[in-house]
């Protein structure tokens, strides 16, 4: 249906980890914002403790991605796509990697400023990366609630953009990161 | 009226002799000094200390008899270097500062293990509530100087502390190690 020939798919890895991103993002924006404002009870704890951990996988996570990027590089993009928007879309991904890192490191110094331990699902106790400072935890909050509100910004232009190559342009760029219905198709 | 002073003599005689008798209590040197806690946080230790505290020691180890400490704790004085955990601790459910300020513990027998090590049976009065607590300590002497380092655990909802929701162990464990760490003289 779409001339996709020109349009290498991304590798399984980095689909796997692209999506798997997708939904603990999502869950975390979920956590996040049932866990703050969440009246102080056990719930509450509960709800921090899976916003907590999963937030250090996708620390985890974005630290592997990364370096399987940097390894594995990516599929070209489209020979007819303008130099700024090539620009535009190097550093928007080189945004969204940064935010995987910051968003979770924030967070992690916001935990240990408050002087929380924190024993990532129940499985290892994570160091303080900080240790206890009120003035620090604030201004950390500060930060980790602002970078959340340009990372969901950049997302949303990230999805807008995969929409419009997809529906404007028609040039396969979203169909990359899709599962692969073409390797199914191909004997 | 010759026997005024006779029974004022015996009179002064019954209250001052067990003072006489005993040894002078010690002094608590507050800056060396430190009354501690352990308890856990989804599975993790936390520490906190009471900052303000105060105690009345009298100890021989050649007469535990007449061996004993009260000691009061200032509840409100708890710092577990977080803001927001201490904020929470003055609860109702917690500690409930504004109505239990103060936690005393009163030894009712003190018995020696040897080597230096004994063990104090007592009283804490915590949130209202008395319950026997044992503590295990060991004291060092050296002429008007001495170093007591003790330890006891109880479970805080034997204290009430942690009500409702809380009084599962489940985030907020029920556990609770005490610790500590005079340096005393006299």
């Amino acid at each position: 249906m779409y001339p996709a020939a020109n349009t290498e798919s991304w590798n399984g890895v980095a689909k796997s980890l692209h999506w798997l991103m997708v939904v603990l993002i999502l869950a975390l924006f979920i956590l996040g914002w049932m866990a703050t404002s969440w009246p102080l009870s056990p719930t509450k704890l509960k709800l921090f403790f899976w916003h907590k951990s999963l937030g250090i996988t996708v620390l985890g996570l974005a630290l592997l991605r990364i370096l399987w990027r940097l390894t594995h590089g990516r599929p070209p993009l489209p020979l007819n796509m303008p130099r700024w928007e090539r620009y535009a879309a190097e550093a928007s991904h080189v945004l969204l990697y940064g935010f995987l890192l910051a968003m979770p490191l924030s967070g992690w110094i916001i935990n240990a400023a408050a002087n929380f331990p924190l024993k990532v699902f129940r499985l290892f106790t994570l160091p303080a990366i900080v240790a206890p400072d009120k003035a620090l935890q604030s201004l950390a909050q500060t930060i980790h609630l602002s970078l959340f509100w340009i990372f969901a910004s950049l997302l949303v232009l990230h999805i807008a953009a995969a929409l419009r190559h997809h529906i404007i342009l028609k040039d396969g760029v979203l169909l990359s990161m899709l599962p692969s219905l073409r390797e199914e198709k191909t004997p | 009226m010759k026997y005024v002073g006779l029974v004022l003599t015996l009179v002064c005689g019954f209250i001052l002799a067990p003072a006489l008798l005993a040894a002078p209590p010690w002094t608590i040197n507050q800056a060396h000094s430190r009354l501690g806690f352990i308890a856990t946080w989804q599975e993790s230790e936390f520490k906190g200390v009471f900052k303000k505290f105060d105690a009345h020691l009298v100890f021989d180890g050649k007469d535990l008899e007449h061996s004993h400490f009260k000691v009061t704790v200032d509840v409100t004085s708890a710092d577990t270097q977080s803001p927001d955990r201490d904020e929470a601790m003055a609860r109702p459910e917690w500690f409930f500062h504004a109505n239990y300020p103060r936690a005393h513990f009163i030894t009712t027998n003190i018995q020696a293990l040897g080597n230096n090590r004994y063990l104090a049976e007592g009283q804490l009065t915590l949130k209202g509530t008395t319950r026997p607590v044992t503590l295990s300590f060991s004291w060092r002497e050296n002429e008007r100087v001495a170093h007591m380092q003790g330890k006891a655990s109880l479970k805080r909802t034997d204290f009430r502390i942690g009500e409702g929701e809380w009084s599962s162990g489940e985030m907020i464990g029920l556990d609770v190690k005490l610790s500590v760490k005079l340096c005393l003289s006299r």
